[in-house]
């Protein structure tokens, strides 16, 4: 039985520059992974390993350089705008910033019923635009559908866009570090919500992340990234109980862990980030 | 709470006035059009507020027939400018690509050509030069720097991340394109529409002054020509030559009054929305 | 002697709403050599905090009140060319995204020459391009970055440049200001293990700001955590890593998922940080408390300094144990 996504042998290369001065950055080399229905798998990795690229290849909003996406076994299309809306009512995305993913001049109200139009919602829209926004913890949903974007917290802003690809009714999220960007106790609440979104909707959940920890909370199998590839798969105890790859043993060596016992700091590590690719 | 600015407000009663001047004026103007009875080159007077002309023409209602012309030209034209500027500026910015590029290059060309020397050569190859020809002639001819305008401010807006949430959620182009950035770009249409109407009215008063206008109508335009080509600075005519300039001065001045309020209004409506950008 | 001692700071802040006082009466001290962390989410004041013992507060933010005595010196009276003198000599700051400000256009050894020279003109060329090389060795940087651009080094090696420059003129405290934020988790561990191996040497004192708790508690002495403008727990490590005793503290070390131990669902902390313009009456976290008792809303809580550290909570009354 195949899974319900399946990312097989996808790559992205980034050229930049015009004619002779023409660069490649291989940002995602030949990742490949599976996926149930129900399930969530965290992507975990530091900045430059791809996996935000390739979050945004499995939701389609950056074309794979090569490889295939598949779900349930057929190969995902969005050439017509037909298939980009079927597409999307299959995985929809949270983002990191979400001031920036809202349009500063839409109201709560419109950002969510955008969606519901579009996905020809047949009900009473502004209903269940309420409904959507007292789903994810802001009530009075009543006065939330006249704000701005200027006029909510970071994590309430971070909960209209999750009621907003709740609207679409989609078999699965992928999350970019969507509370990176939130004070922890903000961020743990959000996190909370998505899990019992999950549960409520049986949603498939795809959690992109830095942070080992937050992704040993979050899902139940994790890959580990470095440098566009895939270093380390796995359940996700395992992996953090007995990993393999020294990467992964790396990371969670560095990872700062409070319940973890330890009497002094761990000697410097020898690697460091790699320099800037040269320009 | 400032629901009223003053530059709104002194615009809104210039443009108001002259709109109405333009609706109504030629109803309520002392003389009609092309009442040629009276002396020549008489002061300006009680029974003439602006004296006459050289063909024995009460500049005073000449002034009032031209508004509605100059105004409809300015405005239509202006109009037109302003749909095709957004039109290919927006297209262009959210389209990248060879497309795109080759067509701002051809924007770019055209933009070196002096434009009043474009309106001349188009206007000779029209078979009549009436006030909608007039029209058409600025009309198509003016979008060049708004489309360039527009399309810088597309190229911005289309990096952020908005655009990308609502391709995330299936949106076509054309929806993004006019439901989630054209609202945005707002303020700077509004610049434009402000700054290709103001120059459509004096596209139209050079064109009228360079004798390619329609000579049976009446506007601000041909009002000064026909003072030039009358000799009238010579015979001291003040009355006919200065206020054809002061009135097309007016609705300029008016016009980006009122869309400079427009503006504020707007920015204050919308509070610190675009604070942290 | 402490090296550092705060007492009872206020830094308030002009707004077009009103005045409102980011760091309300906040009381620390820093011993020589001590590793103190300050912790707490956005709008605590701990920013503000480091800004003002710098003395880099942008107008319409002003000191209105309390004192910073440092080395026995009172930093308020002094006039800020007297200040000049003492900044970076004495306490270096490393702010957020230092390594972005770094100048661009000079090369990192200029950078560095320029900041000795300017605070010992006696040196020669000669000298202080040795002792800026020395410098970058402390931190684990080969001497030929001395020549390069800080756009040629990437995040890590740029913030540690930024150490370096601090540690030059061998200070006896350096504010480090949120230094490994934006660096990922195997470099930040790199830079905080090498200020631990620094500070064992030199001897200096950090007075370390984040929202990263668990982070601190790695390598801190103490920790300092600090709630809508106040200070309400101060702590050693070890009494932090038993769970700290503000309920604020409890329910941010209840926001970090952990690596080890049982997978629970962690709770958090209910609710959003108050308006400082207008706090509300009593204790500042009483509403979203879960331990609140009556007098929470009404009475603010009173300042207890007791073996154990500093604590600020009615729950742990004047002379009396916490319920």
């Amino acid at each position: 039985m195949s899974a319900w996504l399946e990312v097989h042998r996808v790559s992205k290369t980034f050229a930049s520059g015009v004619l002779f001065r023409r660069s490649r950055h291989e940002a995602v080399r030949d990742v490949s992974f599976a996926l149930q229905s129900g399930e969530a798998l965290a992507i975990v990795g530091q900045s430059g390993s791809g996996k935000s690229t390739l979050a945004r290849m499995i939701v389609g909003l950056i074309e794979p350089t090569s490889g295939e996406i598949m779900l349930r076994g057929q190969p995902v299309r969005r050439r017509t705008a037909k298939e980009r809306l079927d597409a999307a009512k299959r995985l929809q995305m949270i983002f990191q910033d979400p001031f920036e993913a809202m349009n500063p001049n839409q109201q709560v109200g419109t950002l969510i019923a955008r969606p519901l139009q579009l996905h020809g919602y047949e009900g009473d829209v502004r209903q269940r635009a309420l409904e959507l926004l007292r789903k994810v913890g802001l009530t009075p949903a009543e006065d939330f559908v006249s704000k701005f974007p200027h006029q909510l917290s970071g994590g309430q802003r971070q909960r209209v866009m999750i009621a907003r690809a709740l609207a679409v009714e989609p078999e699965a999220i992928v999350a970019d570090e969507p509370t990176s960007m939130l004070d922890v106790s903000i961020g743990i609440d959000i996190m909370n919500l998505l899990l019992d979104l999950k549960d409520e909707f049986n949603l498939s959940l795809i959690w992109i992340t830095h942070n080992l920890a937050s992704a040993r909370y979050m899902a139940d199998r994790i890959m580990v990234m470095k440098d566009g590839s895939v270093v380390e798969t796995g359940d996700v105890e395992e992996v953090i109980g007995r990993p393999r790859h020294p990467y992964t043993k790396q990371l969670l060596l560095a990872s700062p862990d409070p319940r973890r016992e330890r009497a002094e700091p761990q000697a410097a590590s020898a690697a460091d980030s790699p320099a800037p690719p040269a320009r | 709470m400032k629901k009223w600015n003053a530059k709104l407000a002194a615009g809104l009663a210039i443009i108001a006035v002259m709109a109405f001047v333009a609706l109504f004026g030629p109803y309520a103007a002392p003389y009609k059009m092309n009442d040629i009875r009276f002396e020549p080159w008489l002061h300006p007077s009680f029974r003439h507020l602006l004296g006459t002309d050289s063909y024995g023409q009460d500049v005073f209602s000449q002034l009032i027939y031209g508004t509605r012309t100059s105004f409809l030209v300015g405005l239509l034209a202006g109009l037109m400018t302003t749909v095709i500027g957004v039109a290919v500026g927006l297209t262009a910015g959210f389209y990248r690509g060879w497309a795109s590029d080759g067509l701002m290059f051809i924007v770019d060309l055209l933009l070196i050509l002096p434009l009043l020397a474009l309106m001349i050569i188009m206007a000779a190859f029209l078979p009549q030069m009436g006030v909608a020809n007039i029209i058409l002639v600025i009309g198509l001819l003016s979008w060049l720097h708004m489309a360039r305008s527009i399309r810088s401010q597309t190229l911005s807006e289309r990096q952020r991340g908005y655009v990308e949430a609502a391709k995330g959620i299936g949106m076509s182009n054309l929806s993004i394109m006019v439901k989630e950035i054209l609202p945005n770009l707002f303020p700077i249409i509004l610049a434009n529409l402000v700054s290709v109407t103001t120059q459509a009215v004096l596209a139209e008063a050079g064109l009228s002054f360079l004798g390619i206008g329609d000579p049976k109508s009446v506007s601000w335009g041909t009002i000064l020509s026909l003072a030039f080509t009358n000799n009238a600075i010579m015979f001291d005519a003040w009355w006919w030559i200065i206020p054809p300039g002061i009135a097309m001065a007016l609705f300029c001045f008016g016009f980006i009054l009122l869309g400079n309020g427009v503006l504020e209004q707007y920015r204050f409506k919308r509070g610190a929305s675009r604070q942290f950008t | 002697m402490a090296l550092l001692e705060v007492s009872d700071l206020q830094v308030q802040y002009e707004t077009v709403r009103g005045p409102f006082k980011a760091v309300d009466g906040v009381s620390f001290s820093i011993r020589r050599g001590e590793l103190f962390g300050l912790v707490g989410e956005s709008g605590c004041g701990k920013s503000t905090t480091a800004y003002a013992l710098s003395r880099l507060l942008k107008p319409p933010a002003k000191v209105t009140g309390g004192s910073i005595a440092f080395d026995g010196r009172e930093l308020t009276a002094l006039s800020d060319a007297e200040f000049d003198r003492i900044r970076w000599s004495r306490i270096p700051i490393v702010l957020q995204n230092a390594m972005s400000n770094l100048n661009p256009v000079m090369r990192i050894g200029a950078q560095l020459i320029d900041v000795l020279q300017a605070h010992r003109p006696k040196l020669t060329k000669a000298q202080a391009v040795a002792e800026a090389a020395r410098a970058l060795e402390l931190v684990d940087l080969p001497k030929e970055k001395l020549h390069r651009y800080p756009h040629e080094l990437s995040g890590g090696m740029r913030q540690r440049v930024v150490i370096a420059m601090a540690l030059l003129l061998k200070p006896d405290l350096i504010i480090m200001d949120e230094p490994t934020t934006a660096l990922d988790v195997i470099t930040q561990q790199g830079i905080v293990s090498k200020i631990v191996e620094l500070k064992r040497e030199f001897g200096f004192a950090v007075l370390f700001i984040t929202h990263d708790l668990p982070l601190l508690l790695e390598f801190c002495d103490r920790v300092g955590v600090m709630y809508a403008g106040k200070m309400v727990e101060i702590s050693s490590r070890e009494e932090l890593l038993k769970g700290g005793r503000h309920p604020y503290t409890q329910g941010l070390l209840q926001s970090f998922p952990s690596l080890h131990g049982p997978k629970v669902r962690l709770k958090g902390i209910p609710g959003l940080p108050p308006d400082l313009i207008s706090p509300p009456q009593g204790c500042r976290f009483q509403p979203r408390c879960g331990q609140a008792r009556p007098e929470c809303g009404v009475a603010s809580p009173g300042e207890r300094f007791d073996e154990k550290g500093f604590v600020s909570c009615h729950l742990y009354g004047q002379g009396g144990a916490a319920s």
